[in-house]
Order: structure tokens, then sequence, then C-alpha cells
């Protein structure tokens, strides 16, 4: 069953940089179709700029699109105002990079877990300290915890309390942006197991932003690679490692360092060096194919051509290697 | 020392305020020509190490011990002939460009400024040869890209500035501190691949910081594993990701998803402060092979095989 569809999200930044330049125009999510199903982990992966925490931000309601459709099981998630729109908030949480700055640091912990459940009033007072408890618990945390503040805690320990309070309305389906980026990679582990257990436990649907591929190849039923705000292409998390379609895919796989056996360690061949191509900016996204200028397979109608999403081995490709005679 | 030792960090400790101390009698030698990876978690003292190397720790930090580069002891030289090294034998490249490159000076003044001062070029020929940098730093239209400010320039292309400045006076040896952390990874891998190309043909060598495992494992011949600043495991890097002994080098190599099918082992607790370390072996409380003994004294940076260092008393026991 699919719980989230997205069809044909636009949101377009309208930007000045100087004060005598003209305005421009950042394409910052550029016509994006995904669904997300029930029980799974959806990624989005990229890299920096491409998109990622826009498309984020347009889910939750945050900022508005300037076309698009987004249904939620089924319900037109744009148009909800009043009460429809307060119990969407309730079954979509968010929980972001930066566990520093997402909780206030004047509210002891008590005051962060049981706010949701006053803003929403699921249950009476006489059941916010029982609740806020169980829900630390599950995270890994005592509950001795509620009266101290977050300045008390490790970054790790933060994004628990994230987590916990993410968790407190029991959503249907978790945002989670970049959750392990600011964390050690002794904690980063910490925190997708816990991830993983929460999504056993309960059944919770997420979409996992990240840019850290071996991460998402752990975590994620099915990924969406985005580039300067398309998607290029979307499958199962297993079939697209193992053959990676779209030429960006391929160079964003390739590029992850990996731990290599004794034999080769420390003396990988590298290739000599083409000029550097790099991501343009989002607001001088280049004509036709907007990989074009980095891609090592382009032939004549990349330059010019928008390649439209196909339908391949269960994948959709954006790339005119895949294009339909 | 041995032959062929460029620098040589023997039984440095850092601190900072006269006795908080972050980083605790370390010692490695660094070949000419190798690239020498340094891991570890946040606030393990890899940064601290590098400045007192660089001869740039903060005011209120200070070292004991001996850091000695090309034969010389740098703690024995003149603030001068400190300064003479800086950015002209030793080099340094940082994690975010944008914080260490001017933000009102072009990026070809910057590297012609290295130039000057160190080579006593004049101007013009100094942003000539900014502009060659900048081409073998392979940053396309090299000669109108010198006037372009920082702030004009993406990640990518402000990291490859760094390396050209950082490359100007050819020095024998650079820093860099997690010099492509901040970029994205299909950049680091062309800046990696460009660092590398540079490295092997003037036979510089590197100390390569960083927290990424993958990144040593493909780049560095030798790698030190920090923890609390110290050294807990250091080898070749072939022999130290084919046979970790360390529980914590154990411990980093299973928080790392390998494939989707095969378990994530985390290393439980938190990251310790230099303020409040365990007794006895700085690792004990997260260790999941802790005995009574790791907590008496702590253990010894021993040598279980030729150049394979390990602190930990379960030492050549099969730990892995
Ligand atoms: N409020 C805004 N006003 C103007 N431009 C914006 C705004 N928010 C985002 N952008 C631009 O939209 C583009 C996409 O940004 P977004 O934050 O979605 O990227 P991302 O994929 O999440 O990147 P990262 O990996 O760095 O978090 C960027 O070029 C960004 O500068
Ligand atoms: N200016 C300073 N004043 C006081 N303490 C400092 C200062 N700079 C660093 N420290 C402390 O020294 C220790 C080592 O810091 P260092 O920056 O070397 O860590 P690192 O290994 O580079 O970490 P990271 O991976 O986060 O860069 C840390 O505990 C840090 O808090
Ligand atoms: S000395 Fe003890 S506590 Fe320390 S790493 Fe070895 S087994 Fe673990
Ligand atoms: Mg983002
Ligand atoms: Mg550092």
């Amino acid at each position: 069953m699919n719980l989230m569809e997205v069809r044909g999200l636009k949101k377009y930044f309208q930007m000045r940089s100087g004060l005598l330049s003209k305005p421009h125009q950042v394409r910052a999510v550029d016509g994006v179709d995904f669904t997300i199903d029930e029980n799974k982990v959806f990624a989005i992966v990229g890299e920096s700029g491409s998109g990622k925490s826009t498309v984020a931000r347009l889910l939750l309601r945050l900022i508005e699109p300037q076309e698009g459709d987004v249904l939620f099981k089924g319900t037109d998630v744009l148009t909800l105002k009043g009460d429809s729109l307060k119990a969407y908030r309730r079954s979509v949480q968010i929980i972001f990079q930066d566990p520093f700055a997402s909780l206030n640091p004047r509210m002891k912990i008590y005051g962060a877990l049981s706010e949701p459940l006053k803003i929403h009033r699921t249950v009476p007072k006489s059941e916010y300290r029982e609740r806020v408890r169980g829900m630390l618990q599950r995270v890994g945390l005592d509950s001795d915890v509620m009266e101290r503040y977050p300045h008390e805690f490790s970054g790790g320990q933060r994004q628990r309390i994230c987590i916990a309070r993410a968790l407190m309305l029991g959503p249907e389906l978790v945002v989670a942006d970049e959750p392990l980026s600011s964390l050690d990679v002794s904690i980063q582990a910490q925190i997708l197991n816990l991830l993983i257990h929460i999504k056993e436990d309960i059944g919770l649907s997420f979409l996992f932003i990240s840019h850290d591929l071996s991460v998402v190849q752990y975590f994620s039923d099915k990924i969406a690679v985005m580039y300067l705000g398309k998607i290029v292409e979307t499958g199962e998390t297993e079939e697209l490692f193992d053959n990676p379609m779209h030429p960006y895919t391929q160079m964003l796989i390739e590029s992850v360092p990996r731990i290599i056996g004794a034999a080769k360690a420390g003396q990988t061949p590298h290739r000599a060096e083409d000029p550097a191509a790099d991501t343009p900016s989002p607001s001088e996204i280049p004509e036709g194919c907007p990989f074009h200028p980095r891609c090592g397979k382009r032939f004549t109608p990349c330059t010019t051509i928008v390649p439209e999403p196909q339908q391949r081995n269960g994948r959709l490709i954006s790339c005119h290697l895949y294009a339909n005679d | 020392m041995r032959d062929g030792t460029l620098l040589s960090v023997d039984n440095v400790s850092i601190y900072f305020n006269r006795n908080l101390k972050v980083v605790n009698s370390i010692s490695f030698d660094v070949d000419k020509g190798e690239i020498f990876g340094v891991v570890g978690e946040s606030g393990c003292g890899k940064s601290v190490t590098a400045a007192a190397v660089m001869g740039i720790l903060p005011q209120n930090a200070h070292y004991e011990g001996e850091i000695y580069f090309e034969g010389k002891r740098l703690s024995a030289l003149t603030a001068e002939q400190r300064r003479g090294l800086r950015g002209n034998r030793i080099s340094m490249i940082f994690q975010e460009p944008m914080t260490s490159l001017n933000p009102v000076l072009t990026v070809g003044y910057q590297i012609a400024e290295v130039l000057m001062a160190h080579r006593g070029m004049s101007k013009n020929d100094a942003m000539a040869r900014a502009a060659e940098l900048l081409g073998d730093v392979k940053i396309p239209s090299p000669a109108l890209r010198v006037r372009d400010y920082p702030h004009q320039m993406s990640g990518g292309m402000r990291q490859r500035v760094m390396i050209a400045m950082a490359i100007a006076c050819n020095p024998a040896l650079v820093l860099a501190d997690e010099p492509t952390t901040a970029l994205d990874v299909t950049i680091q891998a062309q800046v990696l691949r460009l660092l590398r190309g540079i490295q092997e043909k003037f036979n510089m060598s590197v100390v390569l910081i960083t927290h990424d495992l993958g990144l040593v494992s493909e780049n560095a011949g030798r790698v030190a594993i920090m923890y609390a600043g110290r050294i807990m495991e250091s080898a070749d890097t072939a022999t130290l990701f084919k046979h970790p002994v360390h529980p914590y080098t154990i411990g980093l190599l299973n928080s790392i998803p390998k494939g989707r099918h095969i378990p994530l082992v985390p290393i439980p607790g938190f990251v310790p402060r230099p303020d409040s370390l365990p007794e006895g072996c700085k690792f004990s409380d997260r260790c999941g092979y802790v005995e009574k003994r790791c907590k008496e004294a702590e253990p010894a940076l021993i040598e279980i095989e030729k150049g394979h260092l390990n602190r930990c008393i379960l030492n050549d026991k099969v730990v892995s």
C-alpha cells in the first residue's frame, strides 16, 4: 500500500544576490515524482543543494510548492486546513540533522517531550508523565533524564531525545533529514540501530534523507537519487546498488571510499584527472540533461533535450541512454 | 630516527590552559613520500596534533615532548625559522576552505602571497605562477579564475585553491586535516585523486586526518587510530584493516554499514571528553572485552608485530 504519493512537485525560489543584480530563480525542486510505501524506508540521496531538504519541507507543509500534488493515504495534503492539517501534522513528523539546534535549550526534556501532547491534546494531562517515560525507555534513555536540560547530553543522546519527541504522537511517517551526519561514527551505528528497532516495533514508514550511501544501502528499501532538483533514478535499494543505471548514480556509488582488503590497501590506483567538472549552481542549471557537463557517456541529445523519466526494469530513469525508441 | 623519516612526533602531549591534557604522549613517524592516515572521532586530538606540527597551536595551548622535521628539533627553532617552514616546507589544508581563505582577496593573489613571502618572487611572476598552479589543480580556465574571489567558487573549487596554495612552494609535508569532509562524495573523489597525483609526482609526504576509515584504507600506506588523545593502534593499512586487534578499532569497523545483511554492532556509550576520562584504559568504559586489570593501569602501546602497535592488555590474543 502506498502511504504517500508525490507528483510533479516543484519549488522555485526567487533570489536576488546583490542590490544591482537581476533577480534569478533557484529551481530547488524541479518536478519530482515518487511514492512512499507503508512500513518501508524510502531514501533520497544526492549532493548538497540537490533539493532533498526542500522536498522534506514541502511534504511537511512548512513551505508551499509552485506546482504538484502530495497525497497522503489518498488525501490531498496541499489543500488541508485547520483540524485536518493539524491531524496530518500528527501523522507526519520530522527529525533534523542537528539535534543541538532542534531542542529549546531552556526547556527540560520532560517539557520538550510533553509539548506535542499538550498542543494536540491527544491524551489527558495525568498521562503525560507515563507517556514520556515510556518513550524515553523506547529510545534507550532512563526516565531521570526528564528533569535535565539539553546541554547536559551528548550529541547521540540529544538525537535520541529528538527521535522520542517525533514519536510522541504516534506518527505514521517520519521524515529524517540527515539524522546521523552530525554524529560520530560509533554513535551513528547506535542511532541507526535504534531507528531500525523502532521501525520494526511500531511499523513506521520513513523518508530518509542522507548523503551517506553506505547508510542508505543498509537502511532503505527504495531509493531516489536527486541531482539539481530532479530525480534521475528511482529503484529498489538492492537492485540499484547491484546495477546502477544512471551515469550519475554510477558515479556516486563508485565515489564512496570503501574499506578494502589487505593486498590493495593504500594502493588504489588513481585515474588521471580531467579538469574539474563541478556541480553547477541550482540557479544555473545546464540545458538538456542537468548532468551532461559531468557525464562521461553524453551524446548528441544530452546537451539540448531534457530526458524524461522512463520505466526500465522496475526503475525510473531520466537519461537518454535509456530512451524508448 | 630512521633513514627516510621526514617527521617524527616523539612523546608529544598537548595541554590547554596549562593543565588540561588533550593529547597524551603520542609518537609517530612519517616517512618521505608516504601518506600517513590519522583516524579518530571528534575531540580525540587530531587537529591539535596537526596544529602542533604546523606551529599554530592557539595561545592558551602548549606541547611537551619533541617534534623533529627533516632532523631538526622544532622547539629549538627561532620564531623566524618556524615561519620560514610554514607554508613553505610544511603546509596545511583545512576542512573548511572558506574560513581559511581571505574573502576580500582574489584567490590568485592569496596563492601569489605565499610565493612572494617564501620565494621572494615579484608580484607579476607570482601571479603568473598562481595561474599555473590553478591549472595544476585542474581548475578550468585558470588564467581567468585567478581573479575570482573565494565566494565566487564552489566548495570543491575552493578546496582545490587550498591545495594549490599548499603545494605552491613544493613542500616536503602536507598536513591535510579533513580535506574533503565538507565536500560531496563525487567531488571528494576528484579532490583526492588530484591530491594523490600531486603527492606521487613530487614525492611529498601527507598526513591525512579523517574520521573516514574508507578514505584511509584507499589512500594511506600506514595509519594511526586515535582515541581520547592517545594512539590506540597503528599499523600499515593492509594489516590494520585485515587484522585489527584493538577493541576500539574493531568497534569502529563494526559500526560502519558494510552490506545490507551484515548487522551493525555499535560501540556503546559515548565519546568521552578530555576532562572526564575513565581510569586505566581510556576505552574501558565502552569496551566489550573489559577486565578488572583494564581499570587498574593504562596499557602501554606495544609493538605486537613488526610495525603493528597496540594499546590493550589483550594484545595479541585473538580479539577479532
Ligand atoms: N528559502 C530558500 N531561499 C532560497 N533558496 C533556497 C531556500 N531554501 C533552499 N534554497 C536553495 O535550494 C537548493 C536546494 O536546497 P536544499 O536545502 O533542498 O538542498 P539539500 O539537497 O537538502 O542540500 P544539503 O545536502 O546541503 O542539505 C539550494 O540551492 C538552496 O540554496
Ligand atoms: N581552543 C581550544 N580551547 C580549549 N580546548 C580546545 C581548543 N581546541 C580544541 N580543544 C580541545 O582539544 C581536544 C582535541 O581537539 P581537536 O580539535 O584536536 O579534535 P579533533 O580530533 O580534531 O576532532 P574533530 O574530528 O571534531 O575535528 C578536544 O577535546 C577539544 O575540545
Ligand atoms: S585494554 Fe581492556 S578495556 Fe581497553 S580496549 Fe583492551 S580490552 Fe578493552
Ligand atoms: Mg539538506
Ligand atoms: Mg579536527
